[in-house]
Parts: C-alpha cells; sequence; structure tokens
C-alpha cells in the first residue's frame, strides 16, 4: 500500500512529540450523522466529475465553513441544508493511477497535545485496473471548530 | 575604368529589369534545397526542370535539351547538370526567344481534413500524423479490433448505427441477426456459430455472461472512439482508423470486468477475439501476472494477431501484461511531446503516444476528455491497423517492426542503441518515440508497380497498368510519348510521331512515392551477335544439346524468333 502526503499542512503549534508519547495519539472525531435536513444528494453532485467548478480547482482539501465559501465550488440556489453556524463541510477530489482505484476508509483525527488535525483517506489500490487516471470525490460534515483549526490530508 | 562601371551597372539594371519581367516568382536557398513562398506556405523547387513561355513565333530551342512541349508556346526543359538553377535562369534572361521563366514549384497533397464536430479538441492527431495519414488511408472494414475493456456502447451514434446508418462495430457473421439490432435480448437463443457464446452478434459480456457489452463504466467506449470513431460524418470526435463516412475499423468489443479487468475472463476474450478474425488486440488495463494470459498472447502472437497494451499510470515500471515481452507496451506523453509524469517507463517500454487530454467518445452519445496510458494505447492500436489496411499481408512482428522504426524522437530524450532493441534508438522514458501514424502507414505500403510492354510502337497504343497505387496519381511521359488517356490504375500512350523514337518512360507521381517504367519508343536496334557454347573443346556435332544467348540491349527487345538450320529447337524464348 502506498503512501501519499498531499500538502495542506499547517500545524497550529510547532512541539516535538515522540510516538511512544502517549499524548501523540490521534483520537478519532466523529462526523454528523446526515439527518434528513441536509441534501446529501445534492452534495453528492457538487463534489463529482459533474461540477466543473470543483474540476477547475487544484486543491485535494477544501474546508468549508460559511457559504461564502462554499460559493467557490457551488453557486446554484438549492439549500445544502448545512448550519454554518453548528457544522462546517470537508470535501474535495483527489487523482489516482487507475478509475478502478476506490476509497476504503475516511476519517478526521485530531491530536490533543498541539491540536493538530488530519483527514485521513485510505484508498484500496486496484490490483486488477483500468488504466485511466482516476478522481476520487468525498465530503463529510463535522461540528464546527471554535478556532477553524487547519487540517492535514493523508492519502494512503 | 569609370566608364567600365557605369556600362556594368546599366547592364545589371536592364537584366533586373528583364528578370522582373520575365519571371515573378522568389527563391531562396535553405539548406541546400530551393524553396518559394505561397500564400505563407513554404515550397520546394523542382531543379531539375524548367518552365519557359516562348516569344510569338519561336517553336524551337535547339540549345536547350526539350523534355516537354505544348501547343500554347510552354516549354519544360531539363535544367544541365553542371550549372545551378540560379545561374541557368539567369542565362535564360538573356536569351531573346524566352518571354516568361517558370519554376516548377513541387506542390503538396491536401491533407485529409475530417468535418467531425469534436475534431479539433483532438490535439493529439497532429502529434502523431494522423491527418498526413489519412491521404493514404483512414481504415478498412476488413481489419478487426478486439477491445477487451469495460465494454462499448455500440449504441453511441459516433461508434454504432446512427443517422448515418453505418456502424464501426464488427457484427459476427456466424450469428444471426437480433431482431431489433438495438435490443441484444432479441437474438435467436441459438449460438448458430457454435463458439459457446449465444446471440454474440456485437462482441461478448464475459463479465456477466451476456451478450450485451454495454455498460456503465465509460472506460471501453473511449478507448473504442479513439480507434474507430466514425470519422467525416459531421458528428463528434475522428476515430483514428473510423472511415470515410463510411465503415472504418471494426471494433470487436469485449467486457472483461466492469468497475476493473478481471484476469481470469482475459485469456478467454484473448482467444475468442483472435478466433473471431481479430488482427490486433487493444488492453488498456494491468492485472497480476498469469500464466493464462501469457499464453493466450503466445496463441495470439502465433495467429499472427498484435496485442496492444498501456503501460500503466503509476510512474513506476511498465506492468502487466504490457511487461509481456510479446506485447507492444504503450506509455503516455503530454501535448509538450514529453513523458506525461504518471506514465509507467523502464525496460519494458516500447512506444509513447499522447495521454493527457484525449477527447472521445462517452456514454448517452456524449464525449469526454480524460487523461492516462489508456488512451495511449488505443491510438497504438489504430496505426497497426492503419497499416493492415493498406497491406493485409504483414505478419504481427512486421507490424511491430514498422511502429517501433518509424516513431519520432522527439521530447530531446537521450535515444540510444541498446541492447534488445533492434529497430532504432531507444529510451526507458520513451521507449522507440511517438508512434508515427504516417510514417508507419508509409511504410507499410505496398511499392507501387507499372506494368505494360517495354517497347512502344506507332501503332497499337500502348496500355500501362499501375498496380498497388496510393491516393490519386500524377502521370508523366517521356517527350517523345503523348498521352492518349490516363486514370489512377492506367495510362495509354503512343509515340509524338515516328520520328521521335528511342529511350522514353511512364512515370507515376504519387503521395509520397513516385514510380517510373522505362520504356523504347519506335524500332528497337536488333542484338548484334549470338553468344553461344560450341563443342566444349570438342568438334561441333559432338555434343547433341548446345545453348545460345541473344544479349539483352534495354531496347525492349525481349522476345526472339529463333531459326536454326540442320537441327532443332527444343526450347527457346
Amino acid at each position: 500500500m502506498k503512501t501519499l502526503i498531499l500538502t495542506l499542512y499547517i500545524s497550529t503549534l510547532l512541539l516535538n512529540c515522540s510516538n511512544s508519547d502517549d499524548s501523540c495519539e490521534w483520537k478519532l472525531i466523529e462526523p454528523v450523522f446526515i439527518s434528513n435536513d441536509i441534501n446529501g444528494d445534492l452534495i453528492n453532485d457538487i463534489f463529482s466529475e459533474n461540477n466543473d467548478k470543483l474540476n477547475d480547482i487544484d486543491r485535494n482539501l477544501l474546508i468549508i465553513n460559511n457559504e461564502q465559501e462554499l460559493s467557490e465550488i457551488y453557486d446554484g440556489e438549492n439549500n445544502l441544508g448545512i448550519n454554518f453556524e453548528k457544522y462546517f463541510l470537508i470535501g474535495g477530489k483527489f487523482q489516482t493511477s487507475s478509475i478502478s482505484n476506490e476509497i476504503l476508509n475516511e476519517a478526521l483525527f485530531k491530536r490533543d497535545y498541539n491540536s493538530t488535525y488530519k483527514y485521513e483517506i485510505t484508498v484500496k489500490q486496484c490490483s486488477e485496473c483500468f488504466t485511466a487516471i482516476g478522481n476520487l470525490y468525498y465530503w463529510k460534515i463535522y461540528t464546527s471548530m471554535l478556532n477553524n483549526e487547519n487540517i492535514e490530508l493523508t492519502i494512503k | 575604368m569609370k566608364k567600365c562601371l557605369t556600362f556594368l551597372l546599366i547592364l545589371l539594371t536592364l537584366k533586373s529589369f528583364s528578370q522582373n519581367t520575365k519571371i515573378n516568382q522568389k527563391i531562396e536557398k535553405v539548406n541546400e534545397k530551393y524553396i518559394t513562398k505561397y500564400n505563407g506556405e513554404l515550397y520546394d523547387i523542382d531543379t531539375k526542370i524548367i518552365t519557359l513561355k516562348l516569344q510569338k513565333g519561336e517553336n524551337l530551342i535547339d540549345e536547350y535539351k526539350v523534355v516537354r512541349k505544348n501547343k500554347l508556346g510552354f516549354v519544360d526543359i531539363l535544367v544541365p547538370e553542371n550549372i545551378s538553377i540560379e545561374n541557368f535562369v539567369n542565362i535564360l534572361f538573356l536569351d531573346s526567344k524566352i518571354e516568361k521563366i517558370e519554376y516548377n514549384v513541387i506542390g503538396k497533397y491536401i491533407d485529409f481534413i475530417p468535418n467531425d464536430t469534436e475534431r479539433t479538441l483532438q490535439w493529439y492527431l497532429t502529434n502523431i500524423r494522423a491527418y498526413q495519414a489519412w491521404d493514404i488511408t483512414i481504415g478498412s472494414p476488413s481489419v478487426v479490433v478486439g477491445v477487451l475493456d469495460s465494454g462499448t456502447d455500440w449504441s453511441h451514434s459516433d461508434l454504432g448505427l446512427g443517422n448515418d446508418n453505418y456502424q464501426n462495430i464488427l457484427l459476427n457473421s456466424g450469428e444471426d441477426i437480433w431482431n431489433d439490432p438495438n435490443d441484444p435480448s432479441t437474438g435467436n437463443g441459438i449460438d448458430d456459430d457454435n463458439n459457446g457464446l449465444i446471440d454474440d452478434w456485437k462482441g461478448w459480456n464475459y463479465a456477466n455472461n451476456s451478450n450485451d457489452v454495454r455498460t456503465p463504466n465509460a472506460h471501453g467506449t473511449l478507448v473504442a472512439g479513439i480507434v474507430s470513431a466514425k470519422s467525416n460524418n459531421s458528428i463528434g470526435i475522428s476515430g483514428l482508423a473510423g472511415g470515410n463516412n463510411a465503415d472504418g475499423v471494426n471494433i470487436l468489443p469485449y467486457c472483461i470486468g466492469v468497475n476493473a479487468p478481471i484476469g481470469a475472463l482475459i485469456d478467454d476474450a484473448i482467444i475468442d477475439a483472435v478466433d473471431n478474425g481479430a488482427r490486433v488486440i487493444q488492453m488498456s488495463l494491468n492485472v497480476p501476472p498469469s500464466s493464462a494470459i501469457d499464453i493466450s498472447i503466445q496463441y495470439a502472437i502465433d495467429n499472427n494477431v498484435i496485442v496492444i497494451c498501456a503501460s500503466g499510470n503509476a510512474g513506476t515500471a511498465v506492468q502487466y501484461p504490457a511487461s509481456n515481452n510479446n506485447v507492444i507496451s504503450v506509455g503516455g506523453t503530454d501535448q509538450n511531446d514529453l513523458r506525461a509524469n504518471f506514465s509507467n517507463f523502464g525496460n519494458n517500454l516500447d512506444i509513447v503516444a499522447p495521454g493527457v487530454g484525449i477527447r472521445s467518445t462517452n456514454l448517452m452519445n456524449t464525449y469526454a476528455t480524460q487523461d492516462g496510458t489508456s488512451f495511449a494505447a488505443p491510438q497504438v492500436s489504430a496505426v497497426a491497423a492503419l497499416i493492415l489496411s493498406v497491406n493485409p499481408n504483414l505478419t504481427a512482428q512486421q507490424v511491430r517492426n514498422i511502429i517501433e522504426s518509424t516513431a519520432q524522437k522527439v521530447g530531446g530524450y537521450a535515444y540510444t542503441n541498446t541492447s534488445g532493441r533492434p529497430n532504432g534508438t531507444w529510451d526507458d522514458e520513451m521507449g522507440y518515440g511517438l508512434v508515427d501514424a504516417f510514417a508507419a502507414v508509409q511504410a507499410a505500403m505496398p511499392q507501387p508497380v507499372i506494368t505494360g510492354a517495354s517497347l512502344v510502337c506507332t501503332s497499337p497504343n500502348q496500355t500501362y497498368t499501375l498496380t498497388n497505387a496510393v491516393g490519386s496519381v500524377t502521370w508523366q511521359v517521356s517527350n517523345n510519348l503523348q498521352i492518349i488517356s490516363s486514370s489512377n490504375t492506367n495510362i495509354t500512350v503512343s509515340p509524338i510521331s515516328v520520328y521521335s523514337g528511342g529511350a522514353g518512360f511512364v512515370k507515376a507521381i504519387m503521395a509520397g512515392t513516385t514510380v517510373q517504367k522505362d520504356v523504347w519508343i519506335g524500332i528497337p536496334s536488333v542484338p548484334s551477335s549470338i553468344l553461344g557454347f560450341c563443342c566444349n573443346g570438342k568438334e561441333f556435332g559432338s555434343e547433341s544439346i548446345y545453348e545460345f544467348t541473344v544479349r539483352a540491349n534495354n531496347q525492349g527487345v525481349n522476345q526472339f524468333n529463333w531459326l536454326v538450320a540442320g537441327g532443332t529447337i527444343l526450347e527457346g524464348q
């Protein structure tokens, strides 16, 4: 399994940490349960190959905290149903070596001691692949963080 | 001295004025070639022949070697071998019998530009010199390319039946046709050709064991369109071997997995493609190595079928099955003819083709632009199909040799002579280089030949036949012959007059090639001697059989009537 680390990383605190130190452990942050209020079909469409605005952006991870940030990738009239005062949206797209690859797992983690966040995506690399460059799309909703922390994206 | 200089100046001025009235063309010498510019384009000048318009009343120029003349006063003359065309023209300026001088500009054949509406998005056609190749062929329906992929949407009007009522999808002649050509369920339910696949009229879906190769994954439709989307049909893209608004190379589609290829199905599909007449097998996929696939590839090679596969997109070593030595492995390049950063490379890379921003047919009768070596490989498969379109007699190995030996050494890479790479210089990032459709098709063409009598008499007229003609043909004959009639394949000639005998020629000029037949006009001189052995040291009469030979004199005499006295002719020709 190859590891590809994409650079969208700014740590809030530059403290050293030993792997043996318990305080270094990453803690899973659960996403928000998708309720009927949230227009999942619309968000799926925004984070898909159908969205030219998203395809024009050369970024693998987008953190959307308000309508203004949302307008960068979506200018439609329909409401996503996300209350940005309480929640924020993580999403994006990234290239893979094959259209046969797929996302196996994705999750947001926090390291308490230095308030570092990472969004980790595990890609299931195909062993039997069609050799077209593929794009994988993803999104999740989380409870808002107080300080709009920066998040590192890791793709494994 | 001053008087002399003034006189020279007047002479030069007069000469310049004279030149301006006698000739309108400007030529210049570039890299040992003479060229001229017309409408912004550069054209070569023929340095061997120049055309003159004679002054009224002048009809013969004794001092020049006349090649042709016509009744309107134009004469083609040979440029003497010991003088440059520029200096010869300077001499001609001073000849008062000449009214006009014209350089012979070597024209260009107009590249075939299909009218497909999305063609301008297919930047890769230029890089691989498709337009020039299309002057020669845009694909023959007799060539079949087996596309082993995620399936192919044959209902796409740029691949299957559209309003133009033809298709580039192979219809299995061994199967009964479906009642509704657009509904695979309307077959007769019988395995008519006894190949174990029921109603496989338009390929086979090995993934779900059905006769419908249409699946939700567009990958195979994109690949098929690059090879043979219908060309010059006023819609969509131009398939590389898609025919000229009529049947092009036929796609034999297989689904060997929808979301991903299934290795266990690939060997079966390869064997079926071979048995159903495919001359090229196209695979844009990688799977773990398999002896079953290796053996099926060998089966293809043994049956003279070319196997072409994408190198992979991991930016690492060439993946399997492209790494199989019997397979032509294809990497991807960008618009600058550089290796795409994702394109796999290394020892097993054979050739490259454009693999970034490749426009092709998509599901739902639409079009899409995609990246990957998946879309480079079908360009090479199409070139293989074009090669076989002009010369179906070539073996798989010959086709491979042509593709590799004609590749363009682009990108500034260090192509070098490499052990085990016999078809020219090679580089581990680019293989033999960028595929060149035009050079490959040119190299594959059977050589044109003019056949007909070597001797032209005053009567009857002689007809010469051109076989293996390439595109449109322009005929030329020597100045002692005249053309009675001509077509693309035949020319009928007769001597200009009974006094114009001697050596002559009939020449056919085609795109990129010229062929000539030397003839003798009039009565040839009779060979003067008969050569033969006599007696081998013994007295004549002591042997029972003697051989005699007439020495040929290159004057068209190649049949003789033999007469002997006091003996019998056993054999004579």
